[in-house]
């Protein structure tokens, strides 16, 4: 019929540019920023308040959790059951959410609904009253899911991890089964008045949004005085220092791996080129350690690598979960991908590769009003200039393979290794 | 609402386009009429482990991701018992790439014995990794031949055991793929910014040739009726107690399945469900319970799960889920509770019309189980559900003796 040439891989196009849309920028009338992307076709809208509230400003294990858990657990008028049924009945999405750095409060609605869902998420941002009765049933809750957690092979290797490439920082987790016991409910309230205050906070808008949305939000929240004076909080130096570690987990049938250590954060000149060096690496589905570990040995369903970027700290990670008699030969090998990176010239070919397929993602990735404003946030949180992504596609479309060996050379030394299993490794 | 144009190809493929004009990215969905509900007994976990080899390079190109990573696209797949999807998302300027690459592992796989063997210890070590070394991993392994007697829904998806895994041979591989992998049995969804014609002359021009195959009859064992009570407790070492109870429900099309799936969100989902209210809030019994029905083509499954507080007796707390069902069974729900989870699967809906994977997906499905418009019209099946149907619907299915209940007991080893 035809002469359809199978083998032939049909033309392509490049990337050349990604349409990175800014959003509008305003005040509450008593200055809380309030930042807005009016995109999307629904008939929905995302807001979010992002506090500087996360674990890194407490002073002891979990109170920075518990606080953020337990906003929706009752308020100066409603209970717990009344909060998610007044925000369930109207069909919206209320989350909470925490990292090291930051806690958010997100609400999802359909827009139709949100002049009745707004005052709900208002009362649990500025009356939560955190009942003793809810903390301790909520307490008993995470200590049992703690306990469970403590059974996996990945639990362990990641605390240990933590731990290691952490130590003398803000960011190093001391939580431990005896935490759970040492937690009041007025650690909670203390830490909800110091940080959860408006003055703390940004709010982002996402979706279709109209000029009422802003009147709403303004009415509810920007009439109160607010206090913008910031605590101080000081960023404090690693005490790293690399290490071998084993934790024993009698009976496992899989290890797990975690090696990493502390690294350059997206501020960095650098960062861009070491994210395509770490892409090539360990950062996708066709990464060496994939092809490698996973589709040529089968000794694991994934491997990876990741750049971590918290606020004042960025970390380099490598992790997996691998047969146990393979424990051993896994390390070998990722060993010798790094050996390799370091020695050998990445070709073109699997360069270009590479660089195409980040272009791509950047592109899925800022497509719609929600991914949009989490790329935007980045901006917003590391202070990196509006032109930020248009740098990014030049920094990736540069990257030459001898900056690769170069880059390897420069940063991937010193690692620690975590193993949690059954089986040691040397 | 999904708005969609249908096409149908000579050779039995169905095509469906979706047009998003405020995306720079295409999705290319694949669904396939088969899942792990197609297998031999003996031969447990292939549909999945199939899944995999799907990525092993085909009969004109010797791989798969690399080709479409190049044009800065990525893929994914997953495996059900009833049916194996895969996608693809990229550029729209680089549509073609998809599918080139996806129509022809559907005219033949490359069959290399390195990718099969490969594939088989990477499945080994998911099955290990996701049932085996997890507390709690092996729950649906003992819960799925405890409920099913006769119906290929007795064993999961990652196959009855690992054995089952290890004897899979190339012959079985390529009995399998023309047995189930021709345009017949499959339905590719595009969404993005396409051009309706321009997208079809395309999707002529690469899956066209593609021979139709044998039609593949399904002819699957019927699950007789369950008339007594089940029961299974295991031990195992994990920290805390767990219930697992699962009643026989309809099949996807039947009428009843918007009541089951209204009063399955009644009962358990999130913080304003009763389960959560009535056995974590109010009696402390349980640490977390949830309900959910599987939505599966045949006749699935509603379930019912949780873990059990420390020092609760597990009689105790079985008790108290079947208390609070008999509440459900015996007195009408308040309308303000039905429009509270009717809002809720609208919401939902509205959520996944963000995204354009969503929206093939959606549409791919529906076509399976009988029409894509289904996708935009389901919406108003629910609405018409009274609190009547729900008391009428919990009646009928969550009775005692259509019941199975798996007790998961703690038992620390030394």
């Amino acid at each position: 019929m035809t002469t359809l040439d199978r083998k032939l891989a049909p033309d392509f196009k490049e990337i050349e540019k990604i349409n990175f849309s800014m959003p509008e920028k305003k005040e509450l009338s008593n200055g809380i920023p309030f930042i807005e992307y009016n995109l999307g076709s629904q008939e929905l809208i995302k807001i979010e308040f992002v506090f500087e509230a996360g674990s890194k400003y407490q002073e002891k294990p979990l109170v920075a959790s518990f606080t953020n858990a337990m906003l929706k657990e009752g308020t100066s008028s409603k209970n717990s059951l009344e909060i998610a049924n007044a925000v369930d009945y109207y069909g919206a999405f209320l989350e909470t959410d925490i990292n090291s750095d930051f806690a958010t409060v997100s609400l999802y609605t359909l827009i139709k609904h949100l002049q009745n869902v707004l005052p709900i998420f208002q009362d649990i941002l500025m009356n939560s009253v955190f009942p003793k009765e809810e903390f301790d049933k909520k307490l008993s809750i995470k200590k049992q899911k703690y306990i469970i957690n403590q059974e996996k092979v990945e639990t362990l290797s990641s605390k240990a991890y933590s731990e290691n490439i952490f130590k003398g920082t803000k960011y190093e987790k001391k939580t431990s089964l005896a935490s759970f016991d040492l937690i009041s409910v007025e650690d909670c309230k203390q830490f909800y008045k110091e940080r959860y205050n408006l003055g703390n906070a940004t709010i982002f808008v996402a979706g279709k949004t109209n000029p009422e949305i802003y009147s709403t939000i303004n009415e509810l929240f920007g009439t109160s005085k607010i206090n913008k004076e910031k605590i101080e909080f000081k960023a404090s130096k690693s005490m790293y220092k690399p290490s071998i570690q084993f934790i024993n987990k009698k009976d496992a049938i899989q290890s797990s791996f975690r090696i990493g250590k502390p690294i350059i954060n997206i501020n960095h000149p650098n960062f861009t080129k070491l994210k395509v060096m770490n892409t090539l690496f360990g950062g996708y589905f066709g990464s060496r350690l994939m092809t490698n570990i996973r589709e040529e040995k089968g000794y694991t369903y994934g491997i990876g690598s990741v750049l971590m970027s918290k606020i004042d700290f960025a970390n380099f990670i490598i992790y997996t979960e691998v047969g146990k008699d393979v424990t051993q030969a896994a390390l070998d090998e990722i060993r010798k991908e790094i050996l390799t990176l370091q020695t050998e010239k990445v070709s073109e070919e699997e360069l270009t590769k590479v660089k195409n397929y980040m272009l791509g993602r950047l592109l899925e990735n800022t497509d719609g009003p929600f991914d949009m404003l989490e790329r935007y946030k980045t901006l917003y949180y590391h202070n990196l200039p509006n032109n930020y992504y248009n740098q990014y596609i030049a920094d990736i479309k540069s990257t030459t393979s001898e900056e690769i060996t170069k880059l390897a050379q420069k940063y991937l030394y010193d690692l620690s290794i975590i193993v949690a299993g059954s089986e040691k490794v040397s | 609402m999904i708005d969609f144009k249908k096409h149908t190809l000579p050779n039995g493929l169905r095509v469906l386009l979706h047009k998003d004009s405020s995306t720079p990215i295409v999705t290319i969905n694949t669904v396939y009429d088969v899942g792990a509900k197609d297998e031999e007994e003996s031969r447990t976990g292939f549909a999945h482990l199939f899944e995999h080899l799907m990525f092993g390079g085909s009969v004109n190109i010797p791989e798969f991701d690399a080709p479409l990573q190049n044009v800065g696209g990525q893929n994914n797949a997953f495996t059900s018992n009833d049916i194996t999807n895969y996608y693809i998302t990229l550029p729209k300027q680089n549509i073609e790439t998809g599918l080139w690459l996806e129509s022809d592992r559907m005219l033949s796989l490359a069959f290399t014995p390195e990718s099969l063997e490969v594939q088989r210890s990477v499945v080994i070590e998911e099955f290990k990794q996701r049932y085996l070394n997890q507390p709690y991993g092996d729950v649906w392994l003992l819960l799925r031949p405890l409920v099913y007697e006769t119906h290929p829904y007795k064993w999961a998806t990652i196959g009855k055991e690992i054995s089952h895994i290890e004897i899979a041979s190339m012959e079985d591989v390529k009995a399998f793929f023309f047995k189930h992998y021709t345009p017949q049995n499959a339905i590719i969804s595009i969404a993005g910014d396409i051009d309706f014609e321009e997208t079809i002359e395309q999707v002529e021009k690469w899956y066209g040739e593609i021979p139709a195959g044998n039609k593949y009859d399904r002819n699957l064992p019927k699950e007789p009726k369950q008339t007594e009570a089940r029961f299974l407790e295991v031990k195992r070492n994990i920290p805390q107690n767990a219930i697992y109870k699962a009643w026989h429900i309809c099949d996807r099309m039947n009428p009843d399945y918007y009541a089951i799936d209204l009063l399955s969100d009644i009962l358990g989902r999130g913080n304003s469900s009763r389960l959560y209210q009535t056995l974590i809030k109010d009696k402390n019994l349980f640490t977390e319970i949830g309900a959910y029905q599987m939505g599966s083509m045949e006749p699935g499954l509603f379930v019912i799960s949780g873990k059990v507080r420390k020092g609760i007796d597990m009689d105790t707390a079985n008790k108290a889920i079947e208390d609070c069902l008999e509440e459900i069974k015996n007195e009408l729900i308040d309308v303000d509770e039905l429009t509270k989870v009717k809002n809720k699967v609208e919401s939902t809906d509205e959520f996944g019309l963000m995204n354009s994977l969503n929206k093939a997906m959606r549409i791919g499905y529906f076509e399976l189980l009988s029409d894509a418009n289904l996708a935009n019209t389901e919406m108003e099946e629910y609405v018409k559900i009274t609190s009547e149907n729900i008391k009428e619907i919990a009646n009928k299915y969550l009775i005692p003796t259509n019941c199975s209940t798996l007790f998961y007991l703690s038992q620390p080893s030394n």
